[in-house]
């Protein structure tokens, strides 16, 4: 039988020796706060929300401007939503001609045939997008070949149409991120993350949605209305999702790389 | 005009409403999986009177890979009185049969079936003739570039001894992660997938499916439920269903990783994806009824039941969705098409960017400790399109399946690994 003193060096030895066990993936689980949770997802919303409508009217003022000094020929205009009057500045569009409709038609019909085709070296998602770009330009320029004097739509109604989906953009990215973001509990430090990713996002957003305004509003000035579809279907909130995300993985990497030397600060057994 | 504007608008608020259902799905799993109470497995369970288990390997010409999951289920700890291992050799025309008997010839409980001639191939046929002949109590499956670690099969057969148990499904993560673009991204989707997703629906008493690999059932209650369905191409997802609706569970265990071969070529991505939705969508067309119908499940597991169903027809429904817009586009109802287009874009991007919200795999990301590879979300929109023509082709493949009652044919991923 070991002695008493052994025994006790025995598990001396044994507690130095023994390695910090990890919390395991398969079982662990984020630590929680759920008031911390609640304050975050009240306060980014709350708080950038309340910034996007107060600055809603000043931002689309500042780009009209903008517009009105780069574009030549740009009329200004105004836009009543709920309370708020959105101004713009757009120059005159065009209609494509028929033989611009025609080269169109025949391009992207012979662009979806070689894309389908087993003659395409091109990588299958890359084709997929090439698919779906040259699908929509198929629609656009079938429907110009055809239907030119009924298109529905001017300058003026892309130019509005336009300032509703970017005001949608900056209404859901503070929803969107803070929904996504407030989960990481961990310490205060959250929600400084989360609030400067919210910040980013929108002021990208801001910039972003304000180029990408001019150069639609120069195409259609300069290459015709054909390409309307386009600036919805493949330019417009599809591109918008690619940056909110890349903020939102960002934030999710600095909250990691942050924290990571106290692993107990972020995990706990779920069980 | 005015009937045809009407439908097309009211399409695009269906369409929302169903994107926006996965979305809460997707947020209440995350939520529970983050912070949740966790469903404990079975592992803990210590007992020696383990059952008699049969391991099942479909393969059809493996010879790249068939050395390196024999080689790892010989060296199994499950007691070897209890164990035999059934490679079944599915109309081989490489040196797979070489492979197999040569290792039948070292080890007595390797016992190889071969299948040539008129017998029908597919997983699901090798599984039922294997049936047949397996004689352990619980059939654990693996596919042929899986490689099971050494205490697997005990962790996964230890679930049977809960009578409740119909199956059973481990974790899938891709070994060849790191090859590619297209590894990475189908690594950060089977994390957010099993991570977060299979272990939320076990901890809320939900569907947690069972994967046909990683995984296993008890023999006699398959028998019982008359075995694989020839004409369907997702045994597996069929094989949850008939579970559930006869009052049976499957158990997830995630803890019970094991390391698979990613596709690391985007043509064989797209058969695989093709043929996935196809057999989901074959299920969906089989049980949609009798999910709803069923006596054996709970409301929240209808719900779930459904929606796991259908995920396969979400991208077609997309895909409807953006033909839609366009054709309101040029009817001159940009208005509603503007601002739905916008969420079209967004909720589609949240509930099937990658089959898994954003949100879903950067929360398993985070639980996985990968801090880097959280960088790859944004690129998950290069499969947005991808997704969408390819399951959306295997949705048609299962309606013209529906309609004809054709044959089935199975169509087998390719292997990189070297030999």
């Amino acid at each position: 039988m070991k002695s008493m003193a052994s025994k006790q060096a025995y598990s001396k030895i044994f507690e130095v020796e023994k390695p910090v066990i990890g919390y395991a993936r398969f079982g662990r689980v984020l630590k929680f706060n759920k008031y911390l949770f609640m304050l975050q997802l009240t306060l980014l919303v709350v708080v950038f929300e309340f910034l996007v409508i107060f600055f809603l009217e000043d931002y689309f003022k500042a780009l009209s401007d903008i517009t009105r000094k780069i574009l030549e020929g740009s009329y200004t205009a105004s836009y009543k939503f709920l309370s708020f009057k959105l101004e713009y500045s757009i120059p005159h569009g065009r209609l494509p001609t028929l033989q611009e409709s025609f080269i169109y038609l025949l391009v992207s019909s012979l662009s979806l045939l070689f894309l389908i085709s087993r003659f395409n070296p091109l990588s299958k998602y890359i084709s997929a997008w090439l698919i779906y770009i040259a699908f929509v330009y198929f629609v656009s320029s079938f429907y110009f070949v055809f239907f030119l004097d009924s298109f529905p739509y001017t300058e003026r109604d892309f130019a509005v149409l336009y300032i509703l989906q970017q005001t949608g953009v900056f209404l859901f990215i503070p929803i969107l991120l803070a929904l996504s973001l407030s989960l990481f509990t961990f310490s205060w430090l959250n929600l400084l993350l989360n609030a400067i990713t919210i910040a980013l996002s929108l002021m990208y957003s801001s910039v972003f949605g304000g180029l990408r305004y001019i150069v639609f509003a120069y195409t259609l000035k300069s290459f015709s209305y054909i390409h309307m579809p386009a600036m919805f279907f493949l330019f417009g909130p599809l591109i918008d999702f690619i940056y909110i995300v890349s903020f939102y993985s960002l934030c999710l990497y600095m909250t990691i790389k942050l924290l990571q030397r106290r692993q107990e600060a972020f995990y706990q057994w779920g069980f | 005009m005015g009937v045809l504007i009407f439908f097309l608008k009211t399409y695009m608020v269906f369409l929302m409403l169903v994107l926006l259902l996965y979305i809460i799905r997707h947020y209440t799993f995350t939520l529970n999986r983050a912070f949740g109470k966790q469903r404990l497995y079975y592992q803990d369970i210590l007992d020696e009177d383990l059952p008699t288990v049969s391991v099942l390997v479909p393969m059809h010409n493996e010879e790249k890979v068939a050395r390196h999951i024999l080689d790892l289920l010989v060296a199994s700890d499950y007691p070897k009185e209890k164990l035999e291992i059934i490679p079944i050799n599915d109309h081989s025309t490489d040196r797979t049969k070489e492979i197999l008997e040569e290792y039948a010839q070292k080890y007595p409980f390797i016992k190889p079936l071969h299948r040539y001639g008129d017998l029908p191939r597919g997983k699901q046929n090798g599984l039922n003739d294997a049936l047949k002949i397996a004689k352990g109590e619980v059939i654990i499956v693996y596919d042929a570039d899986y490689l099971p670690p050494k205490g697997q099969i005990r962790t996964l057969a230890i679930a049977f001894k809960d009578p409740q148990v119909g199956a059973v499904m481990g974790r899938v993560v891709p070994i060849n992660a790191e090859k590619n673009l297209l590894t990475r991204l189908l690594d950060i989707e089977r994390s957010g997938g099993y991570q977060v997703d299979q272990q939320a629906r076990y901890n809320l008493n939900l569907i947690p499916q069972y994967g046909g690999t990683v995984g296993g059932f008890r023999k006699s209650t398959v028998i019982e439920l008359g075995g694989f369905d020839s004409r369907i191409l997702a045994e597996d997802t069929e094989l949850t269903y008939k579970m559930y609706l006869n009052g049976y569970k499957v158990a997830y265990a995630n803890i019970a990783e094991c390391y698979e071969e990613a596709p690391e070529d985007w043509n064989v991505r797209a058969r695989q994806l093709r043929r996935w939705s196809r057999g989901h969508n074959q299920v969906m067309f089989k049980y949609f009824i009798p999910t709803i119908l069923s006596k054996k499940l709970n409301l929240w597991q209808k719900i779930d039941g459904l929606l796991l169903l259908a995920i396969y027809m979400q991208p077609f429904l997309i895909f409807l969705g953006l033909l839609d817009s366009l054709l309101l586009f040029f009817l001159g109802e940009m208005e509603i098409t503007s601002s739905y287009l916008f969420l079209l874009f967004m909720f589609a991007h949240n509930s099937f960017g990658n089959f898994a919200p954003f949100f879903e795999i950067g929360t398993a990301l985070v639980l996985d400790g990968s801090k880097e590879k959280v960088f790859l979300l944004p690129l998950m929109f290069l499969e947005f399109i991808f997704n969408i023509i390819y399951a959306s082709l295997g949705f048609f493949d299962a309606l013209i399946d529906l309609i004809t009652k054709r044959t089935v044919s199975w169509q087998k991923t390719e292997r990189f690994r070297n030999a």
